[in-house]
């Protein structure tokens, strides 16, 4: 299939990058200022005035089209604004209320002008990516596609003004507290980004259809953010998915013989699915090892903590040898347990005595102490300064032992200043081995 | 008299059924901020309409209505499960469905189109709506659908206010606040694949949107609230769909017919405008006195 594409697919593909590239420089900033609907908003909302410029000209002409296109999503995006901030809509609400009515009126403008007016609704939904070849302006004696010259200016237009105005929008978004203080108008700004959200939309939709303005957006965006922390990070990632889904969903949609536009947007909810699970930063598999590690720490603690307990006994008088059957009746029969007991072998903390017995060595009896002082030294410090009851010490120290460094350890015990727990037992002393490993 | 079995008829008590449900339904959905969770569901139901028609070959409107419901009940799901398990923001998580689920629709419209078995007709009509088209049976699963609406609502109308107002609360209390949050969004999610085929996907939002918007203006009591946003999505149905039945004529212009749906947004919108200039609590000429806060980020 690859073998077959010929320059107009070519073209196609070029033109829905920039569209794709050009909607997400603002699309970033929309996204972190949590006004990713907005491009939802205005690619819907600018239906009127595409109607009534069509009604009052008569003519498809291209630019009376466009200019009324972005007088109504502008008009649209500043009408959403006040209302919230008169407070006569929440800010969602506002959106939602604005768009739909300035669809229902473009709809009925058309249904009004129907004799007069040749227009197909679908072709507003959906765009018209398979025919951007078939409309060809001449420049330097070359055929070149008319959507092409218009979303590359697009495209460069939009990346002149991020470049320019890059510290502004940053500030305002991230702090725009601050932005204020130091004298940069967050409204203007505001105002600004809403205006380029709508000339792209207006700008892009008529080659690809609002459906496609919309994923944009957001999709290669959001995708980055879960990619990236830095925002020009950000910006170049989505830019590169932008790349990625115009080709998949061309090639996708040329394979089904479908919409590229919707392709196109499948493609790029798949990229979206994609960072969420693999991300190596913010995806869900690293959560999820990051969990379980953090769980098999606990429960190693724990381990060391109940042999170092044996051992402490056992010292004063010979106590039945713990076996590894104990340790998995102690803590559950589960792959937690076995990969605990396997991570303090690797350690070197733990050692099989015989008959399937387990011991503690030299290192791990330092670590076992280190444990068990942190353990009692909170029971004793919350029996001193909160006055509870014997029973109610061991479940909250059992928590924190993990977190309670040396450095903390040692002023606690400067705070309670004795040497037995409230039980009785020895708080073990600093052992001036070698500094705890614990916490990691 | 034939009133009763006219088509015209149908399609009024039709609307109105509807406008009200949706008043109701989607006056807690504002008020719960996921006012634009309709407009998502809306949406991703298109899918939902394409595989079922894939997969039983007819445009019975209970099947396609059924396959609506169970993938816009999965964009809700998806929506909550990339809010909770990924840093991506509500906003962005809504756009990420909406957009990536339509596209998908149109995907499967577009292959249903050119697949020699498919029957194009119909399917398009539940993008921008058809309400002229609404039969007799549509108007029974409307009632069916509206009636289940206002009694769950009845019947769970304190939960409703706790999970509006302070789910964390609500959710100390011991109430069930995840499945009470599933429920409504079923609610949602009925009430707007009920009503796709009379106004479409882009502008059912409107319906679940403007009543509790326009309430709002007139009342701060909740109760009040949901019983005006039920009303005012009845009345601005009803008058909707007369209108565009029975065109007024303008300048002794015989009027084109005009779509039901649209005409109902704009009767909304209609509606909210006066309201939001005569509304006892927020209106801008009735309430002027009201101090205005003035914030860096507005």
């Amino acid at each position: 299939m690859l073998s077959s594409i010929s320059s107009e697919d070519l073209w196609i593909i070029y033109c829905c990058t920039c569209a794709t590239i050009a909607c997400a420089l603002p699309g970033v900033f929309l996204m972190l200022r949590r006004m990713s609907m907005l491009g939802d908003a205005v690619s819907h909302a600018v239906l009127p005035g595409i109607a009534a410029s069509f009604l009052i000209t008569g003519s498809r002409a291209i630019l009376p089209m466009l200019s009324g296109a972005l007088i109504a999503g502008i008009f649209a995006s500043f009408l959403a604004t006040y209302l919230t901030r008169r407070k006569l809509a929440t800010p969602d609400a506002a959106l939602g209320i604005v768009f739909t009515s300035f669809f229902a009126l473009g709809v009925v403008i058309i249904s009004w002008g129907a004799k007069h007016v040749d227009l197909d609704l679908g072709c507003v939904l959906y765009g018209l990516a398979e025919f951007i070849p078939l409309d060809t302006v001449g420049i330097f004696n070359y055929n070149i596609p008319r959507a092409a010259v218009i979303l590359t200016s697009v495209l460069i237009i939009n990346t002149l003004l991020v470049i320019l105005f890059y510290k502004e929008l940053i500030l305002t978004s991230f702090d725009p507290v601050l932005a204020h203080c130091t004298g940069i108008p967050n409204r203007k700004i505001q105002y600004g980004l809403m205006a380029v959200t709508a000339a792209t939309a207006v700008a892009t939709f008529e080659s690809v259809g609002s459906v496609l303005v919309v994923a944009m957006f957001v999709i290669p965006p959001a995708s980055a953010y879960l990619l990236a922390d830095r925002v020009t990070s950000i910006i170049l990632i989505a830019g590169l998915l932008g790349i990625g889904c115009a080709t998949g969903g061309y090639l996708g949609a040329l394979h089904y013989n479908s919409s590229v536009a919707g392709m196109m947007s499948v493609i790029a909810g798949c990229f979206f699915v994609i960072a969420a699970v693999f991300s190596p930063r913010h995806g869900l598999i690293r959560k999820i090892i990051h969990r379980s590690r953090l769980k098999v720490r606990i429960v190693r603690d724990d381990l060391l903590g109940m042999v170092f307990r044996w051992h402490e006994i056992n010292s004063q008088q010979p106590k039945a040898p713990l076996k590894i059957r104990d340790a998995f009746r102690a803590f559950g029969t589960s792959p937690l347990t076995a990969l605990a007991l396997l991570d303090l072998r690797r350690r070197g903390f733990l050692k099989r005595g015989h008959e399937g017995s387990i011991l503690l060595t030299e290192l791990g009896m330092v670590e076992g102490r280190a444990l068990i002082r942190s353990h009692r030294l909170w029971e004793t410090y919350l029996a001193k300064h909160l006055g509870l009851p014997l029973d109610h010490l061991h479940e909250p120290s059992e928590r924190i032992e993990h977190y309670i460094g040396r450095a903390l350890a040692r002023e606690i015990e400067h705070d309670v200043g004795i040497t037995n727990d409230p039980h009785g037992r020895d708080i073990p002393s600093d052992g001036s081995h070698k500094p705890s490993r614990l916490p990691e | 008299m034939d009133l009763i079995s006219s088509n015209t008829f149908t399609v009024v008590v039709g609307t109105s059924l509807l406008g009200l449900a949706c008043g109701v339904v989607g006056t807690f959905a504002v008020l719960r901020k996921r006012a634009l969770v309709g407009d998502a569901l809306a949406h991703a139901s298109l899918p939902g309409i394409c595989i079922a028609f894939l997969i039983f070959h007819q445009k019975n409107f209970l099947l396609l209505i059924l396959g609506a419901l169970l993938i816009g009940l999965l964009s809700v799901f998806c929506i909550n499960a990339i809010r909770q398990f990924t840093r991506t923001k509500e906003d962005a998580a809504i756009a990420i469905v909406l957009s990536s689920f339509f596209g998908l629709g149109v995907v499967l419209s577009r292959i249903i189109q050119s697949n020699p078995i498919g029957n194009k007709a119909g399917l398009d009509d539940f993008i921008f709506g058809k309400a002229a088209s609404m039969i007799r049976q549509d108007l029974y699963v409307i009632c069916v659908t509206s009636l289940v609406s206002l009694a769950t609502v009845a019947a769970l109308v304190k939960e409703f206010k706790i999970l509006c107002f302070d789910a964390n609360y609500g959710w100390s209390l011991g109430f069930p606040i995840l499945r009470l949050d599933y429920l409504l969004m079923s609610l949602v999610a009925l009430c707007t694949v009920v009503g796709l085929p009379a106004v479409g996907v882009v502008l059912v939002s409107a319906l679940l949107i403007f009543p509790g918007v326009t309430a709002r203006l007139w009342t701060d009591s909740f109760e009040w609230t949901i019983f005006l946003g039920g009303i005012i999505g009845m009345f601005a149905a009803l008058l909707g769909s007369l209108l565009s039945a029975f065109p007024i004529s303008f300048l002794s212009v015989e009027p084109p017919p005009l779509p039901t749906g649209p005409v109902i947004v704009l009767c909304c919108a209609a509606f909210y405008v006066f309201s939001s200039l005569f509304g006892a609590k927020r209106g801008i000429i009735t309430s002027s006195t009201t101090k205005k806060v003035e914030h860096p980020h507005a």
